[in-house]
């Protein structure tokens, strides 16, 4: 791997890196090998593309270099930019090195309905947030202590931030679509009870 | 039967009905349902400036029991659905609904997957207050709506009060029909 590193934003050059960018990167390299399909390097942290299986191995291995806070556990839609990217979700981890203020940046990309590893045992902080990746995206992780909707009622169906999701709702997509006629009114306040 | 003696200036004949409703129409205790930043307009209502006691709303109920107006006031999630129409409820009859600003009215701006489209979809609404949020004296006029409706001036809720029993009496007069028909022809087999 050479020295120097692209970034993840466009107009910005390639740059090399810092002593501790570079030990971060290292360690991911020694532990994962050709599991690590990209480094790229952003304005203020490194960006590391992996694969998604292995994501409790990297977590417990930054944990050990300093990055113990976990800031973020999100995902990205793409299936509008299939041709830039290898699947159609991105999980995406952001991990915090307090003392210091240094971040990382981890993404996996994941197919349609293939789980991912739950970090909720490392991280507890994690329990909520794929709950919430759950919830609007789909995305199962496996070894999760409960993964239940978080946002939207429990009943609801479908994961509501997907691209391909009615922004209205599925109800009001049909009546925009002109396929539903009226407005869909309860005739009585009792009929909510079983929705 | 008579009056004794005449009646006179000081006495006034009316339908008891109408005093009933006098007396509720200028002491109505609301209940505020703020879930968004409509309920920041509401406080400014309730201040000195715009002061809602002049119109006898003067008592807050933060309990839905004590209270005979429900001002549904911001957006309502699809979750705080169940939790809306167990407040009202808990409320005794008669009781009276406004709905204040645009996303209780119909959703508003939020035309999404998660916000309720409009709180008539299962609560009947005396009166609607447009508005992003509606201005002070909006909620006021409304208020001397709702005043007038339940002076027996006929309102939203009222009309479809009326539509609904009139769904309903036309299915039991079409059901009493059927029935009456086949009466007349049972008898008639009964007569052969
Ligand atoms: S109508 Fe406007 S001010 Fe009122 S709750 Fe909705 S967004 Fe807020």
């Amino acid at each position: 791997m050479s020295e120097t590193f692209r970034s993840t934003v466009t107009n910005h050059d390639e740059r090399e890196a810092t002593e501790w960018e570079r030990s971060v990167i290292d360690t991911v390299v020694s532990l994962l090998g050709g599991d690590l399909h990209d480094a790229l390097l952003d304005p203020n942290m490194p960006h590391l593309v992996i694969d998604p299986a292995r994501i409790d191995e990297v977590t417990e291995a930054l944990r050990e270099v300093g990055f113990s806070f976990l800031l973020d556990v999100t995902a990205v839609d793409y299936s509008e930019h299939t041709d830039e990217h290898p699947e159609r979700f991105a999980v995406v981890w952001h991990f915090l090195d307090r003392p210091h203020g240094r971040r990382v940046r981890v993404k996996g990309y994941v197919a349609d309905g293939d789980s991912v590893p739950s970090i909720a045992s490392i991280h507890p902080a994690a329990n909520w947030a794929e709950r919430e990746v759950w919830d609007m995206m789909g995305i199962p992780f496996s070894g999760h202590p409960s993964l239940t909707r978080i946002l939207m009622p429990l009943d609801y169906e479908g994961h509501p931030q997907r691209k391909d999701f009615p922004i209205e709702g599925p109800e009001r997509a049909k009546q925009v679509r002109g396929e539903l006629q009226g407005n869909k009114h309860l005739t009585s306040w009792k009929e909510l009870h079983d929705l | 039967m008579g009056l004794i003696g005449q009646p006179t200036d000081n006495v006034i004949l009316g339908k008891i009905n109408d005093l009933v409703a006098w007396g509720r129409k200028y002491s109505l205790w609301p209940t505020p349902f703020a879930t968004a930043c409509c309920g920041i307009e509401y406080m400014s209502v309730m201040t000195a400036r715009t002061d809602l006691g002049r119109f006898g709303a003067e008592r807050q109920s933060f309990s839905p029991r004590q209270a005979d107006l429900m001002i549904v006031i911001g957006t309502i999630g699809l979750k705080a659905r169940p939790v809306l129409l167990k407040v009202w409820e808990q409320m005794p009859e008669p009781k009276w609904c406004i709905s204040m600003g645009a996303c209780a009215s119909s959703g508003g701006m939020f035309d999404v997957y998660s916000v309720c489209q409009g709180v008539d979809e299962f609560i009947p609404v005396d009166v609607f207050v447009p508005g992003c949020p509606p201005r002070p004296e909006m909620l006021i006029h409304a208020l001397v709506l709702l005043q007038e409706q339940i002076q027996g001036k006929p309102g939203v809720a009222h009309e479809r009060r009326m539509f609904i029993r009139r769904e309903v009496q036309q299915s039991v007069n079409s059901e009493f029909q059927a029935r009456q028909a086949e009466d007349v022809v049972r008898k008639q087999g009964q007569a052969t």
